[in-house]
């Protein structure tokens, strides 16, 4: 098969739980639009863990917000985003009024931001954030609060203690973990998470990721977790979805993209993360830098910095080759990718 | 004379203890939220070296670095610059004024961008300390000298950077600016605190492979302060510097960068091993290697080893017959009765209760005489007598790490741990004679 033949990678969608079409988000500045996500498709499966992995910039945080059409003003979205509930009739996540997207974004999807103290209210103790959150849902207040303290525990934190703190009495760990546990006192079906440890120390976020897989299969929960940090989602995520410059451009088996990554840019990323064990000759900046989200180049946003580059990618835009038989890759040469950013050692090793 | 055979920073049993109240909000650099005290700890810094430290926040290690480059006092113990005591210049009663020594010794910021004046562009920013130190240098020199050394960092055009603001700039160009800015006062020392970690994943090699070629070519020492174990042994390894580990305000590790990162001797060193995730594709997520997640409070340290309440491998009295595993959920329950975090049903059956509360806090199974042990100390935990409880499992399960302090030899490689000290004797497999 000639490698510039367009395969279109396909994915079932038997059990997709979130569905995102073409989902852009434009902002009007004096310069021009800047189109900050541009025209993303992406299935989240039912109870699975996915990665989305991009730098700052790359507008991984603006598809957080669009799943749960939470774009600030003056941002426009558009697009299509279909939330699947197990049970009834699919929802049209940008259609609803306001109360119905209340429900809906503590109830089915919820919502953990990087910096918990910013998500706390100060002068309310976290027992007051707990019952807050029951009564304005209408919840059952008793049993919210027998799930609250259970989540906690979950989290290896005291109940007890933590309700009758002040945000600002627990450390960024603690409140961070107490930000979870209330984002699941619902009982939501989907948690997105935006850099939820980001802020925290290294031991601090490997160890939430370890209690966040052992929430997701206690709990039946699907994750969405988004951040710039690559080798710490690899170990969690079910399958990866890597963004660059407002588009997504290449998503996989988390093992299959690790290990064999077909767009030159997931590759070089890879190799661009210092790490403990590799030599430090195979570990490389990648040169130059993304596109400004007024400007977007013709053609494939990563040809000014790709190795591979050549007029095809400056004119045409890459859409879906399958690189797998769910591994679409937005590369007109991902054929190549390998030799041309290749792994000097086996990762994972 | 033989200045310049002396280290460039050396500190001797440097102690910094904050007021609680007071916090860091009187010092420079008001970070709200790291009240690291620094307890003890002595380090050499010689000329064109590199020395990386590693630890948790509220470890201690900005409160260390800004204490070696002279901006924040020690409670106790010396920093000298040159063999000359730091404070003691600052007081006027030293060879080499206070003026030279701050200038030798220079800092640059995690966040680039609020270290930089936003209405500034980036030649006022840079030119206005050249223009203080060097009152001798005509406008025309001070310019030309700004724009080489944004040249050298690699921001060219240079004409075209000077007359950015910094909200023109990325993240990665405001950290090069602060670094240039640093590098023109021809410094001894550059303190970088945590200055790579708020970049892109795919621009740190960059920076550090640019602080290392700057090192090289200004022979500039650096004291490299992060998180990032992976970071601290790129800069480390690739310079042939060190890497020291912080725990709870004492150094409790430090060795040459292979050495450290290859063969760990503090078991708190191969716990941030396992936080630094490598790419594994197949990998499980595992169980954190420590017995509790979170850092105890640093304004009530644990006594001994500080390490001793987290620690996997934490030693059991001798003669005592106890896997490492029981041992640690014994720990843990002794440091539950401690705090009174148990909390036992007054109202429910007594035996009943005692039984919970094991069940609660064992997955070991218990040997005798652990269990008799154990029992009765819950007994005591739910007639509410928490002391009796805890002094009882005290007198049969106190550790030699929570009694003693671990010092740090004088080695090339030392650690400061009781297992280092005694072997592995205290271990269950040999702890016949």
């Amino acid at each position: 098969m000639a490698t510039t033949e367009r395969l279109t990678a396909t994915e079932s969608t038997a059990d997709t739980i979130l569905r995102v079409r073409d989902a852009t988000v434009s902002f009007e500045m004096d310069r021009g639009t800047a189109r900050v996500l541009n025209g993303v498709d992406l299935d989240v499966k039912r109870r699975e863990i996915l990665g989305v992995v991009g730098e700052s910039g790359s507008g991984k945080s603006m598809l957080a917000s669009a799943m749960l059409d939470a774009v600030e003003e003056p941002g426009r979205l558009t697009g299509e985003i279909i939330y699947y509930p197990e049970e009834g009739e699919p929802v049209d996540v940008l259609n609803l009024s306001k109360a119905e997207l209340k429900r809906l974004r503590w109830e089915e999807i919820s919502m953990v931001f990087q910096g918990a103290l910013s998500s706390f209210n100060p002068t309310m103790s976290v027992r007051g954030h707990f019952t807050e959150t029951l009564r304005a849902h209408d919840a059952d207040v008793e049993a919210g609060m027998e799930r609250a303290r259970e989540l906690l525990s979950d989290l290896y934190l005291d109940p007890e203690r933590v309700l009758d703190s002040y945000p600002h009495e627990l450390s960024g760990g603690m409140s961070q973990r107490a930000l979870i546990a209330l984002s699941l006192v619902l009982e939501p079906n989907v948690l997105v998470m935006d850099e939820p440890t980001a802020a925290l120390d290294l031991l601090m976020q490997r160890s939430i990721l370890a209690l966040l897989s052992d929430l997701q299969e206690k709990y039946d929960l699907t994750v969405v977790f988004i951040t710039h940090d690559l080798p710490l989602v690899a170990g969690l995520a079910d399958r990866l979805a890597v963004m660059y410059a407002f588009e997504l451009v290449e998503r996989g088996p988390a093992a299959e993209l690790i290990r064999d990554a077909a767009h030159p840019y997931t590759r070089a990323l890879l190799k661009a993360v210092p790490n403990l064990d590799a030599p430090l000759s195979t570990m490389r900046s990648i040169e130059g830098s993304a596109p400004d989200p007024v400007n977007i180049p013709d053609g494939c946003s990563y040809a000014s910095r790709c190795p591979l580059a050549d007029d095809q990618c400056l004119r045409e835009d890459p859409g879906g080759y399958g690189a797998g038989p769910e591994h679409p890759v937005s590369c007109h040469h991902w054929r190549r990718a390998d030799e041309a950013v290749p792994f000097e050692t086996e990762v994972g090793e | 004379m033989s200045r310049a055979d002396e280290p460039v920073v050396s500190l001797d049993g440097v102690k910094v203890h904050f007021e609680k109240e007071q916090g860091l909000i009187d010092s420079l650099f008001g970070e709200p939220d790291t009240v690291g005290a620094v307890d003890g700890v002595s380090l050499e810094i010689a000329e064109n070296d590199v020395v990386a430290l590693v630890g948790e926040s509220g470890c201690g290690k900005t409160t260390l670095g800004k204490t070696a480059i002279g901006i924040q006092r020690p409670t106790e113990g010396s920093v000298r610059y040159r063999g000359q005591d730091v404070w003691e210049a600052k007081d006027g009663e030293g060879e080499i004024p206070f003026e030279e020594i701050r200038r030798s010794l220079q800092i640059i910021h995690q966040d680039p961008g609020s270290a930089l004046n936003p209405n500034r562009t980036v030649m006022r920013t840079l030119t206005a300390p050249l223009k203080r130190r060097h009152s001798e240098m005509s406008p025309e020199d001070r310019r030309a000298r700004v724009l080489r050394m944004l040249e050298r960092v690699g921001m060219e055009p240079p004409e075209d950077y000077a007359h950015r603001y910094p909200h023109q700039l990325s993240g990665g160009e405001q950290q090069r600016i602060a670094l240039v800015r640093a590098l023109l006062m021809n410094p001894d020392l550059i303190l970088a605190d945590e200055a790579v970690s708020a970049l892109d994943v795919s621009l740190r090699v960059e920076m550090m492979d640019l602080l290392l070629e700057l090192q090289e070519q200004f022979d500039t020492s650096f004291l490299f302060i992060s998180h990032n174990l992976s970071n601290a042994r790129y800069l480390a390894e690739k310079s042939g510097g060190r890497v020291g580990i912080m725990y709870l305000g004492e150094l409790v590790e430090i060795g040459p960068a292979e050495e450290v990162l290859q063969n760990p001797k503090h078991p708190y060193t191969k716990v941030l091993r396992w936080a630094t995730a490598d790419l594994e594709p197949e990998g499980e997520v595992e169980e954190p290697p420590v017995r509790t997640i979170d850092i105890p409070d640093p304004v009530s340290p644990p006594s001994g080893c500080r390490f001793h309440t987290r620690c996997p491998k934490v030693i059991p009295p001798e003669g005592t017959d106890i896997s490492q595993a029981l041992y640690n959920e014994i720990m843990d329950l002794r440091n539950a009765v401690e705090k009174r975090t148990l909390r036992p049903d007054e109202d429910a059956p007594r035996d009943a209760e005692i039984a919970r509360l094991r069940d609660e806090r064992f997955d070991e199974p218990l040997s005798e005489p652990h269990r008799e042990r154990v029992d009765r100390a819950l007994a005591a935990v739910v007639d509410g007598d928490w002391d009796a409880a805890a002094e009882a499992l005290r007198a049969d399960y106190e550790s030699v790490c929570e009694r003693r302090s671990p010092t740090l030899g004088d080695e090339r490689h030392p650690t400061a741990c009781h297992l280092r000290d005694e072997g592995r004797r205290a271990e269950p497999s040999a702890a016949d004679d």
